[in-house]
């Protein structure tokens, strides 16, 4: 599967949980609302997404069903599940972990 | 916890599975939404449609591979593939449906036959006997020079009874009874055995008990009842115990009924147990033995033992017991008996045409492999990978071979039975009934087959370069040389095959042609035979004469009939009342030491109605009274055996145990050798006394009282069948008839079981001819389809008809004499396990070999002729034009 090369393994993930552990959105909303909080840094390209969602799906942390969105259109929401809450937990503490130690890592002062 | 994760999971897969459609729609629609929303988006920021609907495509980063990728994450594209494949399959299969038929008949043949007499070797020979232990359970039999298995006195057995390596032996021997009283009379088949048996099979009477010791020393009149008799003659009454029936004229007390599932394996189903009869006498066979082996001692250990005490024996009874051996064999495989080696010649014969036919339908898939070389090209070209087309092509046979699994399996069930059908013809089989753990196994072996003959296809495929494949397609030129050689194999291998079992039949062929002509000694044609068993009621000598003279009187006027005879040792049976006796004016050998013929007590037409000639002296005749001279006529191998270069006539030989001192027999005449005991057995020395001269008369224990009517008639014997009978019946309306038949009949049965190993074969032989003619057929074809172009050249070039069919029908004789040069080899070792089925011919017989050779040359030209004579109206116009 490709990724955007800018993007740590696995971020996609947990961007896109912690997304959807806001609201339920369908794809297209996830893809503004990603654009929208990063501020257009994190570029993920619109077709990447189905496949990170797909996979999500796939592994039981979202779930999908089709409802009616504000402007009268069918479309496919995915929300969290409880075991996906679980797995944001993780990979929020795992992110957490892993970027202070990055940072502590990047502002060591050169000699 | 994980438990609700999976619930999702699964659900997803099984939507993926069994709504594919709808999920695909759905994967559609979630797309096509998000490309609205995009272009509503661009359009609002000002691009003309058209501009946003190419910028949300380009957005999309390639939205095919995208929804692929989607698909992939499914996990279930190998089903997916799966279904695929079958579609595929299906579709290419029905476009070709004489590939797929020929396909699955001749995998459903070879499956179809290996499953019929596994099922029959599996009941068999592999499947316990119902016994404890039955493992440990023996059959005993004597040996003799010329016979694998004959039956033992009675004092032999007590010998072998000693033996430390059994727990316990029993005697028995197999008669049939004429059941009389509370009903019609009929004819049944009982067991006479030693007090052990039971006890020595590990089981006991339903109910009542079995018959003592003593009982059988004092030769009480005491019978166990089979259950099924028990139901049919007493209602499964327990009141039946103490009962009497009548067998053969004489009164039994019931004293037990057998268990409901009783079979002795050696004989079938007996209807009624009783005791055997204990004679002293070392040379008079009657009876054989089973017994149950220590626990941990082996049937080798045993044998061993056993050698030992035959070996004294001989030593002790050099005349009763010369050249007599003692055989233990497990009772299990005496069970099959006769029926083992034609069985797993059978089976391997069945192996050989499922090799075949797995070889052809490799052959024929690799054909069609070739043929659709272009179009798997043309799929590799468009992005197919190889292991996609493998999978697809091995889908194919995996379809075939199910189809045809399914076919064969129902044809062994069906095939079983015809063949159990054909083979209790003959042996004594037990019942035969399917195993579904082995057509499981079948089933298997089938789709393995199936698999193995789509693999070389599949293979080709998978290895094929695009480059080469397209390019050979295209030209319609010489194709891999692999896949050619491959082929040859396979063709050899199928000839070569084809021809052991050619030359197996063929042998089988010539044996039973030899045993069909050798001189039997009589004259068979118009011979009417029937077995008279003799009630207590007629014990006394006198009685037993006035009585059967009568039947013969009765028997005589009838209208048809020329000559009424009758004796004591009816022939082809494989029987035989041997006797011992020693010579006068000869060393006394001593006691239990006298020379052993076959008697036979015949009434004075005896010869005549035979047909067999007298070689030397007199006939029997009316002078020949109880009180007169003892007479005898011997046949020309006793002759020559006792008295070698000595004139017979005027010597005379007494019974050894005979308690008449001066009870000598005069020798008169001298019969010509008959084969009495089957057409493969060579003549043995034969006494014929004058039934009224009843020579037993003071022997101490005399043999059961018996006639066998000989009767040769003017008429058709057919049309006598009813009369005879009948004719008996108004002299004593209680004698049981058995066994009346036309000795022509007799003897074909005696044949039986060659015969029907000899068709079975043949069957087998015939069935893997024609598949093996249709390799090479098919070979030969292809080979000319490819080498048209060539063809055309040499036809242009100026080669003749007969130079161009020469060059196609070589390349079919090269692989048909490659193929019978490996038969030859495999042959010369494999039809030595014939042998026991051979008669006056050896395994290795080169005149049978060459024949075969000769003959399945023939026909492979034969079939490589057709090819060649299609090769030779290759246009070389039209053939050139096509390069």
């Amino acid at each position: 599967m490709s990724k955007p090369s800018d993007l740590v393994q696995g971020t996609l993930d947990l961007l896109l949980l912690k997304i959807l552990a806001l609201e339920p959105l369908h794809a297209w909303a996830v893809s503004q609302r990603l654009k929208q909080v990063s501020g257009d840094v994190l570029q993920v390209s619109d077709g990447s997404l189905y496949p990170a969602l797909h996979k999500l799906e796939q592994e039981g942390w979202i779930t999908s069903e089709w409802k009616v969105t504000e402007n009268g259109r069918q479309a496919k929401f995915y929300r969290l599940t409880r075991p996906g809450r679980r797995a944001l937990e993780r990979e929020a503490a795992n992110w957490e972990r892993l970027s202070g130690a990055i940072t502590r890592v990047v502002r060591l002062n050169e000699v | 916890m994980i438990g609700w994760r999976w619930v999702y999971r699964v659900r997803l897969r099984l939507r993926s599975v069994f709504l594919r459609e709808q999920v695909e729609r759905e994967l559609d629609e979630e797309f096509r939404f998000h490309l609205e929303q995009r272009i509503e988006q661009e359009i609002a920021r000002g691009l003309t449609p058209a501009q946003a609907r190419s910028a949300a495509l380009r957005a999309m980063d390639g939205i095919l591979q995208k929804k692929e990728e989607c698909r992939d994450l499914r996990r279930v594209n190998l089903v997916d593939a799966l279904l695929q494949d079958l579609r595929y399959a299906s579709r290419s299969l029905r476009q070709n449906p004489i590939f797929a038929a020929v396909t699955v008949l001749t995998l459903t043949l070879g499956m179809g036959a290996t499953m019929a007499i596994l099922t029959i070797v599996n009941s068999v020979l592999l499947r316990p006997l119902p016994f404890p232990a039955a493992g440990r359970l023996v059959a005993l039999s004597a040996t003799t020079e010329t016979r694998p298995k004959d039956s033992t006195s009675f004092p032999d057995f007590h010998d072998w009874q000693q033996a430390r390596s059994f727990s316990g032996a029993a005697a028995w021997r197999r008669d049939q009874f004429t059941l009389t009283g509370g009903g019609p009379p009929e004819s049944v088949t009982g067991l006479r055995a030693s007090y052990e048996l039971l006890r020595v099979l590990g089981i006991g009477p339903a109910i009542g008990r079995s018959f003592e010791q003593r009982e059988q020393q004092h030769k009480s009149p005491v019978a166990l009842i089979s259950h099924a008799l028990w139901m049919r003659r007493f209602g499964g009454d327990a009141g039946a115990l103490g009962q009497t029936i009548v067998l053969n004229g004489d009164d039994y007390a019931v004293i037990g009924v057998l268990p409901r599932d009783f079979r002795f394996p050696l004989t079938g189903d007996p209807a009624v147990l009783v005791p055997i009869t204990e004679s002293p006498d070392r040379s008079r066979g009657y009876l054989f033995a089973i017994a149950r082996l220590q626990p941990g001692v082996r049937i080798a250990a045993a044998q061993r033992e056993l050698d030992g005490i035959a070996a004294r024996l001989q030593q002790a009874f050099p005349y009763s017991n010369r050249g007599r051996g003692i055989r233990a064999v497990a009772l299990q495989d005496a069970a099959a008996g006769d029926v083992r080696v034609p069985l797993l010649i059978l089976m391997s014969a069945a192996v050989f045409v499922m090799l075949i036919g797995c070889a052809n339908v490799g052959n024929l898939m690799l054909a069609r492999g070739i043929a659709r070389r272009s179009e798997f090209a043309l799929r590799t070209a468009l992005g197919a990978g190889a292991a996609r087309l493998a999978s697809q092509l091995l889908t194919e046979s995996a379809v075939l071979a199910t189809a045809a699994a399914l076919v064969g399996s129902a044809s062994a069930v069906w095939g079983s039975g015809l063949l159990a059908g054909a083979l209790a013809q003959r042996f004594a089989l037990p019942v035969i009934t399917p195993d579904w753990r082995l057509l499981a196994i079948g089933l298997t072996l089938t789709m393995v087959c199936g698999l193995l003959c789509g693999l070389p296809p599949a293979l080709t495929a998978a290895r094929s370069r695009i480059g080469d494949a397209l390019r050979e397609a295209t030209r319609g030129a010489s194709s891999g040389r692999t896949d050619h050689g491959f082929r040859n194999v396979l063709v050899v291998g199928e000839v070569a095959l084809t021809f052991v079992l050619l030359a197996g039949a063929g042998l089988m062929i010539k044996s039973l042609a030899r045993l069909e002509q050798t001189e039997l000694g009589l004259d068979p044609r118009h011979v009417v035979t029937a077995d008279l068993p003799l009630s207590k009621r007629y014990a006394d000598p006198q009685r037993r004469a006035a009585f059967l003279r009568q039947i013969l009187d009765s028997l005589g006027a009838l209208p048809g009939i020329d000559q009424a005879a009758l004796h004591t040792d009816p022939p082809f049976l494989g029987g035989g009342a041997r006797e011992t006796f020693h010579l006068e004016n000869r060393a006394d050998p001593g006691p239990q030491q006298g020379h052993v013929a076959a008697f036979d007590l015949v009434s004075d037409g005896y010869f005549r109605a035979m047909g067999i000639p007298l070689l030397r002296g007199r006939n029997f005749d009316q002078g020949d009274i109880a009180t007169g001279v003892p007479v005898a006529i011997v046949n020309a191998a006793m002759a020559q055996q006792l008295w070698p270069g000595e004139d017979p006539l005027g010597k005379r030989i007494r019974l050894y145990y005979d308690r008449d001192p001066g009870h000598w027999i005069s020798i008169v005449g001298v019969a010509a050798d008959v084969r009495y005991y089957g057409r493969d057995l060579d003549p043995v020395a034969q006494v014929f006394i004058p039934y009224r001269q009843d020579p037993y008369r003071s022997l101490p224990y005399p043999p059961a009282p018996f006639a066998s009517l000989v009767l040769r008639t003017a008429a058709d014997p057919a049309s006598l069948t009813a009369a005879i009978p009948a004719k008996i019946w108004t002299v004593d309306s209680d004698q049981p008839v058995q066994h009346l038949q036309t000795m022509e009949q007799a003897l074909s049965d005696s044949l039986a079981g060659r015969r029907v190993c000899l068709l079975l074969l043949s069957y087998f032989a015939a069935i893997a001819l024609a598949m093996a003619v249709a390799g090479i057929y098919g070979l030969v074809s292809y080979s000319v389809a490819r080498r048209t172009p060539e063809l055309g050249i040499r036809a242009a070039l100026g080669a003749g008809t007969w130079q161009i069919a020469a060059l196609v029908v070589r390349e079919g004789a090269l692989l048909t004499s490659l193929g019978i040069a490996i038969g030859v080899a495999g042959g010369l070792l494999l039809t030595r396990v014939l042998a026991a089925l051979l008669y006056g011919i050896t395994p290795t017989d080169p005149v049978t070999f060459v024949e075969t050779a000769a003959f399945f040359f023939g026909v492979g030209l034969i079939a490589a002729s057709i090819p060649a004579q299609r090769a030779t109206r290759i246009d070389p116009a039209v053939s050139l034009r096509r390069e």
